[in-house]
């Protein structure tokens, strides 16, 4: 099994990552979509030894140590920031949120359904 | 440490200001070993009243007894602390200060430990040596030139280099296990379940576990006894009691079955390696343990099965860092979608983008049944290897912890692969929830005249953890290692 550097650019979109393509100038930051294609090749390649794995038998997932996970206790109240945040942890903060700055406004991208 | 503090003999403050000073010395300047991201003030916070160790509501196990009294110890910045920013070495948390605290950190203080600072590791937990840090890499102490393993390196590096007695790390797919070898220290990842993971980024849910270091089993052991237990804020910690841990320490080894499994031998193995495993494998059948040999034939896929989950995970849980409530934010970008995709862009580093996709890929339409879904089967059988050893009558396996010695920094950056297989031997403690411990376990000849340690791992069936740290302890007692008093 490998990916396509189209696949790679669809797969970053999902992620809401930036790559850039073959024809685009590199920009700090961003990943080139050629080399991750290549790095994700080489991974998938060892990850492919999954396959001769006999999974016939298994038929649930795994259960951990933990399980059965219990339900959490409904009386259970998060840790309180009713006294007030401190400056240090939050520029603003009203009524026990914290303020974050405008977003700008959401528009359609042909991405952003994808 | 702790004894002279709670009778008075030594004022409170007095290991916390050693170990600052020590911390200036040796992690600044020039091959500076860069194993803090933030150090406290000296003095610190004062820890809490003896009275405030009663524990919140529901919880077990508080240690409110002076267990750490007056004990500097180190925190990995993956762990929320409220003096101190949590930045998981990322970009994308430059700066943030939690406004809660992990629960293992709210026992550290009650139990009288001092908060020293936060070490540093690869960004989010994601790596095997400490140079994924968006803040550079730490050095180990054994040697400059080396890594420190990861990604809790930092946490291994000031424990080796003499600066705190004790540090906490996290254990994700041998997070803890790893760095304690390279650095020839002893590192403890307990069942999963065992420590509240509140307060603890999350990176894989399923597999990350907050874990121990220590300079010897004892150090690890006392810090382990004294942030395990039951936190009902983390509804898969386990409402179990916490055993005595560092109390029945020296009960040795006699009469254990302890199986050696072949898969964690391959011949590929250093024969370096190999010779020091053996010469471990015979100290503790001298100390009377009842050695066979067994089999866990699905190791081979532990890799494999790791690296499809724990991304798979990691996209899901990281998918909350995209501008808004976090960190930085890309403040130019004009549509909310391209503000998640230039924050999360800029903020991530390569290893962190690397695994965000590979888990996203993981889990797309079309490849989950193919990846996801078959790598969980996977690791139900890479368990039930592990349960038919223990039902066959076996205690405790052991192992190298690593397939090496520390490597060179940059020596394995450039190739992923093999930087993952780094954790070959201990990511399946991480799949089946079980305990792991790695103690030293001699020396190899490093190639430039250095010696550099190398990592024997016990594990052991689920909430075996005393006996399995018996063990350690009977292998290191052997090697000398006596074991300074916290």
């Amino acid at each position: 099994m490998s990916v396509s550097r189209e696949e790679v650019e669809r797969i970053a979109a999902l992620a809401r990552l930036d790559v850039f393509g073959e024809d685009e100038p590199a920009a700090e930051g961003r990943p080139s979509a050629v080399r991750l294609t290549e790095e994700l090749n080489r991974i998938l390649e060892h990850i492919a030894t999954l396959e001769e794995a006999d999974i016939s038998e298994i038929g649930d997932p795994i259960r951990l140590p933990s399980d059965p996970v219990p339900f959490r206790d409904p009386g259970l109240e998060p840790d309180s920031l009713a006294e007030g945040a401190p400056a240090d942890r939050a520029p603003r903060w009203r009524d026990g949120f914290f303020l974050v700055p405008r977003l700008p406004a959401l528009v359609d991208d042909e991405e952003d359904g994808s | 440490m702790a004894a002279a503090v709670r009778e008075g003999s030594v004022p409170a403050d007095h290991y916390l200001n050693k170990a600052l000073e020590q911390a200036r010395a040796v992690d600044r300047g020039h091959e500076g070993l860069n194993a803090f991201l933030a150090l406290a003030k000296p003095g610190g916070p004062a820890p809490d009243a003896p009275d405030s160790g009663s524990g919140r509501a529901g919880e077990t196990h508080p240690t409110g007894d002076g267990l750490l009294a007056g004990v500097p110890v180190a925190v990995k910045d993956n762990l929320c602390t409220l003096d101190l920013p949590t930045t998981c070495a990322s970009r994308i948390l430059e700066g943030y200060r939690s406004p809660y605290e992990a629960t293992a950190v709210r026992r550290l203080r009650v139990a009288g430990a001092r908060l020293v600072g936060k070490t540093n590791m690869d960004e989010f937990a994601m790596g095997s040596s400490t140079e994924n840090s968006a803040f550079g890499p730490t050095r180990n102490p054994r040697d400059r030139d080396r890594v420190p393993g990861g990604s809790s390196g930092g946490s291994a590096a000031a424990v080796a280099a003499g600066v705190v007695p004790c540090a906490l790390g996290s254990d994700t797919g041998g997070s803890v296990r790893q760095p304690a070898a390279f650095c020839g220290v002893v590192g403890v990842k307990p069942t999963y379940g065992r420590v509240s993971r509140y307060g603890l980024v999350a990176f894989a849910s399923s597999l990350d576990q907050v874990g121990a270091f220590g300079r010897s089993v004892l150090d690890a052991a006392l810090l382990l006894e004294a942030v395990a237990g039951y936190d009902p804020r983390d509804p898969t910690s386990v409402r179990r009691p916490v055993p005595d841990l560092s109390g029945g320490l020296d009960e040795g080894i006699r009469g254990r079955v302890v199986g050696l499994p072949r898969e964690y031998l391959p011949d590929t193995l250093a024969p370096e390696v190999r010779a020091r495993y053996d010469e471990a494998v015979e100290r503790l059948r001298e100390a009377g343990a009842r050695i066979r040999e067994v089999s866990l034939p699905h190791t081979r896929f532990a890799v494999s099965t790791y690296y499809v989950l724990a991304p798979a995970e990691a996209s899901s849980n990281l998918a909350r860092y995209d501008g808004v409530r976090y960190g930085g934010r890309a403040s130019e970008a004009r549509s909310t979608l391209e503000l998640y995709r230039a924050s999360r862009t800029r903020g991530f580093g390569p290893e962190v983008v690397r695994r965000i996709m590979l888990g996203t890929f993981g889990l797309s339409a079309g490849y989950h049944d193919q990846y996801y879904d078959r790598a969980q089967k996977v690791r139900a059988l890479i368990a039930r290897d592990f349960e038919r050893v223990w039902a066959d009558g076996v205690d405790l396996l052991f192992t190298p912890t690593a397939p090496g010695p520390a490597f060179r920094l940059g020596e394995r950056t450039a190739d992923p692969v093999a930087m993952y297989l780094s954790d070959v031997f201990t990511v399946t403690a991480n799949l089946a929830g079980i305990p792991g411990v790695s103690v030293p376990m001699g020396e190899v000849a490093g190639g430039g005249g250095d010696r550099p340690p190398l990592g024997g791992q016990f594990l052991a069936p689920p909430w075996h953890e005393a006996p399995m740290l018996q063990a350690a302890r009977a292998l290191e007692v052997s090697y000398g290692i006596t074991g300074e008093d916290t």
